[in-house]
């Protein structure tokens, strides 16, 4: 993955429901057994996946320490203060991951989509039978 | 160039850093109970280790030869001063503990002097250092002393050397009274500690056949097996 190096020239402002956002994707990570996938790859001999996880949950934890301050500062807007380098490979995870929930959700979220159309129907169609049976009686 | 340590001290310093990488089960209740400082160190430690590991150790047992540490001086620094300061914490006797305050204490002192440019530390026992200060032996400081014979006897003094020779090979010329007690003591305390062995006359560093174990020291912690 191509990194970012160098002073960060410019400020990134996170906003606090972004902030929440990110603490709530990565408040998980903290658990032990996300750990247990390296020591997998490791009884495993996949030395290039254990590289990898042990790479990206250090950078999360750097950005834990440096960022997102455990949760503690939530409900305010923060600038970033990580190396952009370190923003960079973090970020593009975020994304990454983000557009995987996104797709792996889809079907929940049409499901939703369906029960509310059905349920807009079943309104209609009582409203409609009801109103026609109130002027029947009048 | 990058500095190059030795297998055998690769090996001690991996098995000091799998011990570490189980303080991340201390850091989610670090966090719950608001203790920021504390878990901001415990995700600091974890997070160094990863890297070291993922960039130079690598994972599990390799075959010999030598291990680059090409990681940038500054993270090498804080794991070599954690694991020195761990170390010398260590109760009880624990020769791979000795072992590796000493190997921190040289890495140091080769990354800061810049010595990592031209001068490998893993040729034949390249991190043995100069512990017994040219002028004096440290008469004041027991945990010195015995740092200072410690290191002799693995590094510098033929093997099986007798402790008259090796106290006067090791003395500097012109050593008082005091200077040779406090060295005939730290060597005493060694043997007590089983650090060193004696096989009659002669001494000789033991091998480190009570150094505890990753799996040893997660039991002795109360923490869970994740692997």
């Amino acid at each position: 993955m191509a990194g970012k190096t160098g002073a960060l020239s410019m400020s990134i402002t996170i906003s606090a429901p972004q902030g929440e956002a990110l603490w709530r994707l990565f408040e998980s990570t903290l658990d032990p057994s996300c750990l247990a996938q390296l020591w997998r790859a490791v009884e495993k001999r996949e030395f290039d996946t254990a590289d990898s996880i042990a790479q990206e949950y250090a950078d999360t934890l750097d950005f834990l320490i440096e960022d997102l301050s455990w949760g503690a500062g939530l409900g305010e807007d923060f600038e970033l203060r990580s190396p952009p380098d370190l923003l960079f490979r973090v970020f593009t995870r975020v994304g990454e991951e983000a557009a995987e929930i996104r797709e792996a959700t889809e079907p929940e979220r049409e499901e939703a989509r369906q029960e509310e159309e059905w349920n807009r129907l079943l309104e209609e169609a009582s409203r409609d039978v009801l109103a026609v049976l109130a002027e029947g009686e009048g | 160039m990058a500095l190059a340590i030795a297998r055998a001290d690769r090996d001690l310093i991996y098995s000091r850093l799998q011990v570490d990488l189980y303080a991340i089960e201390d850091l989610m209740p670090s966090v719950e109970r608001g203790e920021y400082e504390e878990a901001r160190r415990l995700a600091s430690k974890v997070a160094d280790a990863l890297r070291l590991i993922a960039t130079d150790l690598r994972w599990g047992s390799a075959p010999g030869g030598e291990v680059e540490l090409a990681s940038p001086p500054a993270l090498l620094l804080r794991v070599l001063a954690r694991l020195q300061e761990e170390a010398v914490a260590q109760p009880g006797p624990d020769v791979g503990a000795l072992k590796l305050q000493l190997l921190c204490i040289a890495l140091r002192r080769a990354i800061e002097e810049g010595e990592g440019a031209d001068a490998p530390a893993g040729e034949g026992r390249g991190w043995t250092i100069h512990l017994v200060p040219r002028g004096a032996f440290p008469v004041a400081d027991e945990a010195q002393a015995e740092l200072a014979v410690f290191s002799y006897v693995l590094g510098e003094c033929p093997e099986g050397t007798t402790v008259a020779d090796l106290l006067a090979q090791m003395l500097p010329e012109g050593a008082s009274d005091a200077e040779r007690a406090a060295a005939e003591v730290a060597v005493k305390r060694l043997v007590a500690r089983g650090a060193l062995c004696m096989e009659g006359e002669r001494v000789l560093a033991c091998e480190p056949s009570s150094e505890r174990r990753p799996e040893d020291r997660r039991r002795q912690g109360g923490a869970d097996e994740r692997r």
